[in-house]
């Protein structure tokens, strides 16, 4: 039997706020009880990225641009992704270009107590784009929490549209 | 699928003549949102309603200039939109009609300068029959 036939919804916990230069700032937040050197290495080695996100190929390095797939989308297509920022294991800034337009990412961690916090950061033009996208970093962000527990993914399905509401609400908020 | 989400969100928002002449007037250069609006009868809340839409599917971002709020496009939300319709012509039939497409203007035009034309410059019979 599957989780969503047992009703439990997942819940989405990003926030949309202010950021800098006048844009917006959707953040959303996951705890690990790990290291923060393993939970750097699921969202940066490729045989770790993989099994939640997509692969990647390339020469990675400030600056220089890889390319990521979307391996959970249709098509698995490759997108670009310019690394801006990379300080292992606390901060990664990135560029995704492509597929989904350009969108400008963060991920950052956090350690204390034997209890990593992850915050992810899409750094948004306008708070109203936060209704498409928050949906499905919920989503990304669970699948990363499933696969580093070895229980099966969740689906998409269960994120979008149900959780659009509630970052539209958001997006009204900080705008 | 995600990616979907955006294909919906970006189809949405040119389906509609007023967005799509918004956008073409954005491809030339930004403009305010007042410049926008003075090019279309409909009225002003109907006009920041549509910018609303294309901010929202990111094919427009807007920025404060001074005390202006000036709207540019940015085509890169298209994406998902194209990899689907390209993804739907797997047979590559629509590439191959715009190459041809492509062809056939190419030849048009060459055979345009080449055509004569009569003392009120109008075009002469080569060029008639090719409208034909």
């Amino acid at each position: 039997m599957t989780e969503r036939s047992e009703g439990i919804v997942p819940k989405p916990t990003g926030r949309v706020g202010r950021g800098a230069a006048g844009a917006y700032d959707m953040v959303l937040t996951r705890t690990f009880r790990a290291s923060i050197d393993d939970v750097w290495a699921s969202v940066t080695e490729p045989d770790r990225t993989v099994r939640w996100f997509g692969a990647w190929r390339g020469e990675p390095g400030p600056g220089r641009t890889v390319e990521v797939q979307m391996g959970f989308e249709e098509g698995a297509p490759w997108c670009d992704l310019r690394i801006e920022v990379c300080e292992p294991p606390r901060r990664l800034a990135v560029s995704m270009l492509d597929e989904a337009g350009d969108w400008r990412m963060e991920v950052r961690l956090t350690e204390d107590g034997g209890v990593t916090t992850l915050e992810l950061v899409h750094h948004l033009a306008d708070p109203g784009m936060a209704e498409n996208a928050g949906p499905g970093w919920e989503y990304y962000l669970d699948m990363l929490v499933a696969a580093r527990d070895g229980r099966p993914l969740p689906d998409f399905a269960d994120y979008f549209p149900a959780q659009a509401d509630y970052f539209a609400a958001q997006a009204r908020v900080a705008g | 699928m995600w990616l979907h989400v955006f294909v919906d969100v970006v189809a949405h928002a040119i389906a509609d003549p007023v967005r799509r002449e918004i956008l073409e007037a954005l491809r030339e250069r930004p403009l305010a949102a007042g410049d926008i609006a003075a090019r279309f009868t409909v009225s002003r809340p109907a006009i920041s309603r549509h910018l609303r839409v294309l901010r929202e599917s990111g094919l427009v971002v807007d920025r404060i200039d001074g005390r202006h709020r000036v709207y540019s496009i940015d085509t890169g939300p298209l994406g998902p939109l194209v990899a689907w319709i390209t993804g739907l012509d797997r047979a590559g039939a629509w590439e191959r009609r715009l190459d041809a497409l492509d062809t056939e203007v190419r030849r048009t035009r060459r055979d345009r300068r080449a055509a004569p034309t009569d003392r009120s410059g109008r075009r002469t019979t080569a060029d008639q029959e090719e409208i034909a």
